[in-house]
């Protein structure tokens, strides 16, 4: 679901009021049932959902299949028996220990993922469980004595009182498994939204394009890591706590195979399906002590073939698993609701700025555009506004509008360098693909880079945004040196790119795509995304206007809620372009935009340039094939050739220089 | 001669089931880009079709239908699990092959039940002394086989058309479509390969030890190791990544200090495993990239 910015601090006081209710009337409440049998059923369910919330962060959302959650919620058990037995730290005084112990535990194995990727993580986990089963949990000092691991009941409070909880009550602890799984829902959607949430998607969808972004690649696979085995860490816990002994076979690789399955019947990346799917497995387990008729026998004898008869049902019949079919559902509802609501948006409310902080890496200087004053403050409330007919108006259409005149010196020497690459040399074993290449881009220039196939303009346009490490050479931005930074750093010293291979995050919509981008200027951390605070809730606003701006401005207001899967190749370009755009970076690195567009449309991507240019003044360099694009555009060019710079000058120079004649037209240079 | 190389001398066994399972498992993942989990059970299924069919033939035809088994049963698999869950992607892929592992449990829980069974011989009940300790001929046959078989298969994917076909559809599906292979037909004839060595491990190892649906499920896991040690996608890879794990599992246990601790071995291999990862990492994850796993 998509919130409105508007509704999302209503939406959060509900939430908490809910909880706040729940906590003082729970003691009131009549009994979930008399059956035990269901009761128990329902404080698995709960613990089952945790641990497939942890897996739809981890597997669903950031796309790291883990064969091993299992393990993560043994050692929540084992810890807690552990804390138990040596320390008499009872639950829930033990959480922060066994979350801290299970989401370091997570974030090793988190380590492996940044070296493999796909199902090569995939059999890493698996072996991970594999040895903790082995290994971890036949050792006495973690299980205790006697393979198994108990921890005597504790009570809380004085009995005879409302604030007497004895955890041997299968009824009272219900009410904390509930708790435990509203927290870790209503946290988990809270994250989705955010930018915490968003860097996650762009790590599954690319991410070549997520570090071209700012977005750092390592520190999000850890967090993700970290989350997800906090939470099952949290349901070990809680199995320890409710059921007060634990084997290591409740723990084995089987059990984490089971748990996977759990989250993709739910379609692994919703939080409502995991919990369904969560649900339907538990109640299936206790379906014969709840009901007794012949057919919940015949179910209970033959479990293990229904629950595997399930699980290949729901992932044949519905890939999308219950989540897909509840959103299905849930779409349809918003739709009509949308439709009364539209009217009766109010104006924002005023707002705090947001908070200043230093930018991360000391030594980088964070640049930025100010793109204030593209148009007056949008409004807060749905798409649709900006693209009604009076904004329509009120904006300057780059396809109509003359770009505005541009003050640039004449001598470019006078003009402040923006990057200086210089001599670069890039060998790739013997060959070397880029030989003594210098390129510079000069305040709010247009530079192309342009050489026949093979001529090296990839490698050094590589070198310069670091995805390969130069031989030789130096690479400075802004006037600071940054031959060796990785490429998120470069990204939040102000450098923004397009790719080839257009590199969108194919699952979401365009304006969602946008909103990735916005990572950079959102300084808001994880912990405040859990809670929805308000400087989230600001943050998130800020980042929305600023994509609003920059939708405005390129006209896509048509394709804003479209998924970037399955438009026109055109347009994804110029997706690609606003993405970069609104990281604010003053230079823009486009690797070849017009490839794959026809006459009319590089004419159109060009016009485009040239408008942003005049209006945001950012710098561009441009990689290209299509000569006559480059020489229109273009305020300098660099040639390359073999790996060897050719020639450089401005498009009168480089359409006349003798060499670049001969190298294009392949004629011998002297002949 | 010693603890060290008697433990070596009866780990052949091991090495020798593990080859044959890791290979399987190579196989698919070239045909498929899947991680077949159903491996130990596609190996345990048709040990007990064995078990069955030798109460009424001779062992040798037992064997055959076992290993005919083993191909239909990979058939299947691919046919009716993988194959139609390949929109879904890699991780519904790889859960639908937990499914079928939890399947054919259930099932041959209920065919054959939970008790341990005494497998069919293919070799005669021989006992060799080696130091102090015993080694049934089952064991050496088994090992023979396993490498005859993996020097069988070796030869096939690099000599002959089929191989050619096999591994050109594993690296580009479309390319390989359009030179006129059908990448549907060499898919399925790199499971139905996968499930007759499966077949013949499941029959042979269960023949050295005895007949469980869950055990004998399980014990491919360090397969799963020894693939992924040789690259996951590499058949070279994974003869050497057997003997390596094989031979890990027999000399740990007999280290000083450490070698008496309970899953030392699985330990060791994990840690083996992390460390290769680390080292490798980017070559392993290149062919992934590629497939935009």
């Amino acid at each position: 679901m998509r919130l409105a910015e508007t509704d999302r601090r209503v939406y959060r006081m509900l939430a908490r009021a809910a909880v706040v209710a729940a906590l003082i009337l729970a003691p009131w409440l009549p009994p979930l049932s008399s059956q035990p049998a269901l009761v128990q059923a329902a404080n698995l369910a709960g613990e089952y959902a945790l641990i497939a919330m942890s897996l739809v962060i981890l597997t669903g959302w950031v796309g790291q299949i883990s064969l091993g959650q299992g393990a993560f919620v043994g050692i929540g058990a084992f810890t807690t028996g552990l804390l138990a037995r040596e320390a008499g730290i009872p639950f829930p005084i033990n959480l922060p220990i066994v979350v801290a112990v299970t989401a370091a535990v997570a974030s090793l194995l988190g380590l492996v993922a940044l070296r493999v990727r796909g199902l090569y993580l995939a059999v890493a986990t698996l072996i991970f469980a594999y040895v903790a089963d082995k290994f971890l949990f036949t050792s006495a000092w973690l299980v205790g004595e006697g393979g198994s691991s108990t921890i005597p009941n504790r009570t809380i409070g004085r009995p005879g009182t409302v604030t007497f909880f004895d955890f041997r009550s299968k009824e009272v602890f219900y009410l904390v498994v509930l708790a435990a799984v509203a927290a870790a829902w209503y946290a988990a959607m809270n994250l989705r939204e955010s930018k915490t949430g968003r860097a996650f998607f762009a790590v599954r969808g690319s991410e070549t394009a997520a570090v071209s972004l700012g977005i750092d690649v390592t520190r999000y696979k850890l967090l993700a890591f970290a989350l997800s085995g906090a939470l099952a860490g949290i349901a070990g816990t809680l199995m320890m706590t409710d059921l007060k002994t634990a084997t290591p076979t409740g723990f084995d690789f089987t059990r984490s195979l089971f748990y996977l399955g759990i989250a993709v019947t739910g379609g692994i990346g919703s939080l409502g399906g995991a919990i369904a799917a969560s649900g339907a497995f538990a109640f299936l387990n206790a379906i014969g002590q709840i009901w007794d008729t012949a057919l919940t026998r015949a179910i209970a004898d033959n479990l293990d073939i229904v629950s595997v008869g399930l699980l290949l049902l729901v992932l044949l019949a519905y890939p999308g698993g219950l989540g897909a079919a509840g959103a299905a559902v849930g779409k349809r509802l918003r739709e009509r609701a949308r439709s009364g609501r539209r009217e009766s948006v109010s104006d924002e409310a005023p707002s705090r700025p947001a908070r200043q902080r230093v930018p991360r890496r000391r030594g980088v200087e964070r640049r930025a555009l100010d793109f204030s004053h593209l148009e007056s403050e949008p409004r807060d409330d749905e798409l649709s506004v900006i693209g009604s007919a009076a904004a329509q108006q009120a904006r300057r259409d780059w396809r109509t509008a003359q770009p505005a005149p541009l003050d640039l010196p004449e001598d470019r020497s006078q003009r402040e360098p923006i990057l200086e690459a210089r001599n670069i040399v890039v060998r790739f074993g013997g060959l070397t693909a880029a030989d003594d290449v210098t390129v510079e881009v000069r305040k709010s220039e247009i530079v192309g880079l342009i050489g026949p196939n093979g001529a090296g303009k990839t490698t050094t346009f590589n070198a310069i945004a670091g995805l390969n490490e130069p031989a030789s050479g130096t690479v400075r931005l802004y006037g600071q040196d940054a031959t060796t930074l990785p490429v998120h750093v470069r990204a939040q010293m102000g450098v923004g790119r397009t790719f080839q291979l257009i590199q969108l995050f194919p699952q979401l919509s365009v304006f969602e795509n946008l909103l990735v981008a916005t990572h950079l200027h959102n300084d808001t951390g994880v912990l405040r995304h859990l809670a929805l605070t308000d400087a989230a809730i600001e943050a998130e606003r800020e980042a929305r206007r600023s994509v609003r701006r920059i939708i405005g401005m390129l006209g896509l207001e048509d394709v804003a809620d479209r998924r970037v899967a399955g438009l026109p190749f055109g347009v994804l370009r110029h997706v690609e372009l606003a993405r970069a755009l609104v990281t604010r970076a003053p230079l823009l690195m486009l690797d070849e935009p017009a490839s794959g567009l026809d006459n009319t449309e590089t004419d159109e991507f060009a016009r485009l340039l040239k408008f942003i240019r005049a209006e945001l003044g950012v710098s561009i360099l441009l990689i290209e094939h299509d000569v006559r694009m480059v020489t229109s555009v273009c305020d300098y060019i660099y040639v390359i050739n073999r790996g060897a710079p050719l020639a450089d000058g401005t498009p009168s120079e480089i359409q006349r220089h003798p060499d670049v004649v001969a190298a294009y037209l392949g004629e011998a240079v002297h002949a | 001669m010693n603890d060290f190389f008697v433990n070596i001398i009866l780990t052949m066994p091991l090495v020798g089931a593990y080859t044959m399972f890791a290979l399987g498992i190579v196989f698919i993942y070239r045909g498929s880009k899947v991680l077949n989990l159903a491996h130990g059970a596609m190996a345990m299924f048709p040990a007990y079709v064995a078990y069955s069919a030798a109460q009424r033939t001779s062992v040798f035809v037992a064997l055959a239908v076992a290993l005919v088994a083993g191909a239909l049963l990979g058939l299947g698999v691919e046919r009716i699990v993988v194959r139609r869950l390949r929109p879904s992607g890699p991780t519904a892929q790889t859960v639908g092959t937990v499914a079928v592992l939890g399947l054919l449990i259930a099932i041959a829980a209920r065919l054959w039940g939970t008790t341990p069974l005494l497998a069919p011989q293919i070799f005669p009940k021989q006992i060799y002394q080696v130091g102090n300790a015993t080694l049934q001929l089952g064991s050496v046959g088994l090992f023979a086989v396993a490498l005859a078989a993996a020097a069988a298969f070796i030869a096939l994917f690099k000599y002959t058309d089929l191989g050619l076909a096999l591994r050109a559809s594993a690296n580009n599906p479309r390319a390989a479509g359009l030179v006129g292979i059908d990448p549907e037909k060499t898919t399925a004839v790199a499971w139905a390969f996968a499930g007759v060595l499966a077949a013949l491990g499941g029959v042979l190892l269960a023949a050295t030890t005895n007949l469980h649906p869950y055990t004998l499920s399980l014990e491919v896991l360090p397969a799963f190791v020894a693939a992924l040690l040789g690259g996951l996608d590499d058949v070279k890879g994974a003869v050497i990544g057997s003997i390596f794990v094989g031979m890990v599992i027999g000399i740990v246990p007999t280290l000083p200090v450490i070698g008496s601790t309970v899953g030392i071995q699985q330990a060791v291999l994990g840690l083996v495993a992390v460390v290769v990862m680390g080292l490798r990492g980017q070559r392993f994850s290149a062919s992934d990239v590629r497939s935009g796993l």
